[in-house]
């Protein structure tokens, strides 16, 4: 148990806090959408705390000088609350720390002349509740430092509700995720346990994807997720593993008939870019530091309150820090340096970064994984396919189970079925694998070699499925075979080891394999005929036969290949 | 006025070279280490078909040095007050800046705006072309320069690419690599985005390559609502397609403008023998 700390435990913890946060920084910027959506709080912080923990000097001016930005300032004056209450301790316990901490958030709350609930602030305010409450009895660090940061998760994932910007972008508040941060480093920093790292495409990339919503030009229902066609394939993939609350907020939605038809999910999302998008009131972000002994801070307050927002006006003894979001930076600067000597001017065009933050950058773009599973019966089929960067199921007609197999990564499946009698299973398999694919109905081998070569990595698996679908009409199927027993097709009799030619729904029997290829060439009209050659055609002949057609078809193209498949002595695609 | 000088990467019809002065270095080109210099488009191609494996290098900062400086000689008095240097995607080749360090280097004596495509040959002739038109008119370098950047971001480069093992060795194919090693007779196609060589889909024969590219011209001449599109055909050792394809899409589309050209040599190490390709510029609208 540990029930007591000193000063320089105290700095070890908040490196551990440092630590945290700076390794969630990230995260955390791509959460900052209020006051301003400029992408920083998660920079910011870390850049405080940093300053903070510096060697030399001492720690409250340290972070004070460091600030930078609302959530900055904010969380300099917590450690200045929080440091001045202890500051005269040599070690403290349990109910030292609670009362500190309810010192900083109270310092951090008066810094700020309008405070808005759902932030950082009521994060702290929670977490100093929580502190006040269980430090009466709780002497153990851990335990306490436990409890807290649970109620300050409970509080964050609390702020949408209070904050309806959060909630229409679809985050939890930046600032308070970062304070989380730094309780939960100084947690593990007493006692090891298992920190998860959020990982979160950047809010460009989320943004892309909402667009991309917003755009489906369809007026259907939607009656689940998947019916959101391959536009969701994209959220899907993308969806960030840790929280997204719009992703949450829009699959309950669906599952409660809230959202019902694409125009209403486009609603939602175009109501998510508005709000990262929206234009922002006082473009800069301005800072400075005023130098000078007992500074009127109500009277600098008052004086630049009319010129902006988001105002943060605090003070050590020694220096003032000003904070505002203004359109008129010089004027700021010129109301400041009346009350003391300026300095460490600082400012930034939020537009500007806001511009950048919501921007997708190049090599942002979202990569859809792809896989084209594609069934053929042969070993030559399925080399072929091989070399042409689909996965192969050797296989005429594969069981659900076996397509199921296949589908195991998160990825985008399309899957060739290549013979009519393995669609069902695919689209079975499809259904069972939960994961996001479409079959695209190739009922013969030659439509699904067609499908394939329409294939291109590159495109969207909207423009890769349309155009796959187009290649099937493209190509037609003549395939020879030797009858396996005795049957009647129309007015065609065939004997059990007939050779047959079998186009469409027209079987004919034929004296030999030679005359078979020949009318089936003739009968299939096209440019150019590929011809896969079976398992049991030796090459020689196959060869043989394909010097004959071009010598008999001059003005036709023909490519033969080893197909290996079984009963068809010929399979011929014709385009 | 404002000189174009570009490299041999640039595919450009042989009149406007002549017509606009524009000012075109020659890329190194070795068989071995035999360096080749003069030597005509067939030659090459002869010579590659035989199976010799060429390379090529960047172009020197001197020559370039050298190039801008006899630029601004030449031009009378202030004839020439600025160059624009149009060049190859530096993903592509070195040469876009080793161009940046010889404008640099000589800042103070000749103003040098050095300009980079994102593509080569036919796309990269587009932009060159186009640029020594408005240079030509009289246009100040803001101009062509922005003229430069639009054509930069309509024109859109097909090539087809029967044998990509050219590419391959060159280790320029990036993601186009997706489209090799098929067992299958197929004519890969490539185009560029962003500076680098995206597959662009395959045909089995060259009709079906031809209607891709139709299919493409038209989504991108009803994208920028274009009332003219501006061809540059090319090819490495067929004319016969090139051809064929320009009669298809005279007949297609609102073609004002369209020249077939023997692609350059230093193009030619990489696509080999039987590419061709088409670039084409959406204007109006």
């Amino acid at each position: 148990m540990i029930d007591k700390i000193d000063s320089k435990m105290f700095r070890n913890l908040l490196k551990g806090g440092y630590g945290r946060l700076s390794s969630q920084k990230e995260w955390v910027n791509n959460l900052n959408v209020f006051p301003v959506p400029d992408g920083d709080t998660g920079s910011n912080m870390t850049q405080t705390l940093k300053g903070a923990l510096s060697e030399e000097g001492d720690i409250i001016e340290n972070s004070l000088l460091a600030a930078r930005g609302n959530s900055g300032i904010i969380l300099s004056q917590f450690l200045y609350g929080f440091i001045d209450a202890v500051n005269h301790k040599e070690q403290i316990d349990t109910r030292d720390f609670a009362l500190a901490i309810k010192a900083g958030e109270k310092s951090a709350r008066n810094a700020i002349r309008n405070p808005v609930e759902g932030t950082i602030i009521t994060v702290m305010r929670e977490a100093s509740r929580c502190a006040i409450q269980r430090s009466r009895r709780e002497k153990d660090f851990i335990r306490l430092l436990e409890n807290i940061v649970k109620i300050a998760n409970i509080t964050l994932e609390k702020t949408p509700e209070m904050l309806p910007v959060l909630k229409d972008a679809g985050v939890v508040d930046a600032g308070g995720q970062g304070f989380l941060y730094i309780l939960e480093g100084t947690l593990h920093s007493l006692k090891e346990f298992d920190l998860k790292n959020d990982i979160v495409p950047p809010i460009s990339k989320r943004l892309h994807i909402w667009k991309t919503l917003a755009s489906i030009e369809s007026v259907y229902r939607i009656r689940n997720i998947f019916d959101i066609g391959n536009h969701m394939v994209k959220i899907w993939q993308n969806r960030p593993t840790g929280m997204d609350l719009a992703w949450e907020r829009v699959l309950s939605l669906i599952k409660r008939r809230r959202i019902k038809t694409i125009p209403a999910l486009k609603q939602f999302a175009r109501r998510l870019i508005s709000v990262w998008e929206r234009k922002i009131e006082y473009q800069y972000d301005v800072e400075c530091l005023v130098r000078g002994e007992n500074i009127q801070k109500q009277s600098l307050e008052e004086e630049i309150a009319s010129f902006g927002d988001s105002i943060l006006v605090v003070n050590s003894p020694s220096i003032t820090k000003v904070h505002i979001h203004t359109n008129e930076p010089e004027r700021i600067f010129e109301i400041c340096s009346r009350y003391g000597e300026l300095d460490d001017r600082f400012v930034e065009d939020m537009e500007e970064q806001q511009l950048d933050f919501i921007t997708a950058k190049k090599g942002l773009e979202i990569e859809i994984h792809q896989k084209v599973i594609i069934i053929f019966p042969g070993n030559g089929l399925c080399e072929i396919a091989k070399s042409l960067g689909a996965e192969v199921i050797n296989s005429s007609n594969p069981s659900t189970k076996e397509v199921l197999e296949y589908l195991k990564s998160e990825e985008f499946y399309f899957i060739l079925p290549a013979n009519g009698d393995a669609i069902p299973a695919s689209e079975q398999a499809v259904k069972c694998s939960k994961k996001s694919g479409v079959v695209i109905p190739a009922k013969t081998i030659p439509e699904g070699m067609s499908a394939l070569l329409a294939y291109n990595p590159e495109l969207e698996p909207e423009e890769n499925e349309k155009n796959m679908r187009e290649a099937i009409k493209g190509v037609k199927t003549g395939k020879v075979a030797t009858s396996a027993r005795n049957a009647q097709f129309g007015d065609q009799k065939v004997n059990k080891g007939n050779i047959i030619s079998i186009f469409r729904k027209d079987i004919r029997v034929h004296k030999n394999i030679k005359e078979a290829v020949f009318k089936l060439v003739e009968k299939m009209e096209g440019e150019i005929f590929t011809i896969y050659y079976g398992i049991d055609v030796k090459k020689d002949n196959a060869e043989a036969l394909l010097q004959e057609l071009k010598n008999k078809f001059s003005d036709k193209d023909f490519d033969l290949y080893f197909g290996g498949q079984p009963y068809y002595q010929y399979i011929i695609s014709a385009e | 006025m404002v000189k174009i000088v570009t490299d041999d990467a640039s595919d450009i019809p042989e009149y406007a070279i002549k017509k606009y002065n524009i000012t075109i270095l020659k890329h190194p080109l070795y068989f071995g280490d035999e360096e080749v210099t003069g030597i005509s488009p067939d030659q090459f191609y002869k010579r590659l078909e035989k199976g010799e494996m060429p390379r090529t290098t960047l172009l020197p900062t001197g020559i370039l040095v050298n190039t801008y400086l006899a630029c601004r000689q030449t031009g009378k008095k202030l004839d020439t007050d600025t160059i624009l240097s149009i060049h190859l995607s530096s993903k592509m080749s070195g040469t876009y800046n080793s161009a940046l360090t010889a404008a640099e280097m000589i800042h103070d004596k000749v103003k040098v705006e050095v300009f980079e495509t994102g593509l080569t040959t036919l796309g990269q002739g587009m932009i060159a072309l186009e640029s020594a038109t408005e240079a030509f008119a009289g246009q100040d370098i803001k101009s062509v320069k922005s003229k430069a950047e639009e054509v930069r971001s309509k024109v859109k480069m097909i090539l087809a690419i029967p044998n990509l093992n050219f590419l391959h060795k060159s280790g320029r194919l990036g993601k186009g690599k997706a489209l090799l090693g098929s067992m299958m007779r197929i004519i890969p196609m490539v185009t560029f985005i962003d500076g680098e060589i995206i597959p662009f889909g395959r045909g089995r024969t060259t009709s079906q390559v031809i209607s891709k590219i139709k299919d493409e011209m038209r989504k991108d001449l009803a994208k920028f609502k274009a009332e003219r599109v501006k061809v540059l055909l090319g090819y490495t050792t067929d004319k016969r397609i090139c051809k064929e394809l320009e009669e298809v899409i005279r007949n297609e589309f609102p073609v004002s403008e369209s020249h077939i050209i023997q692609m350059n040599s230093v193009v030619g190490v990489y696509l080999g023998p039987g590419a061709w390709g088409i670039s084409y510029y959406p204007i109006g609208g």
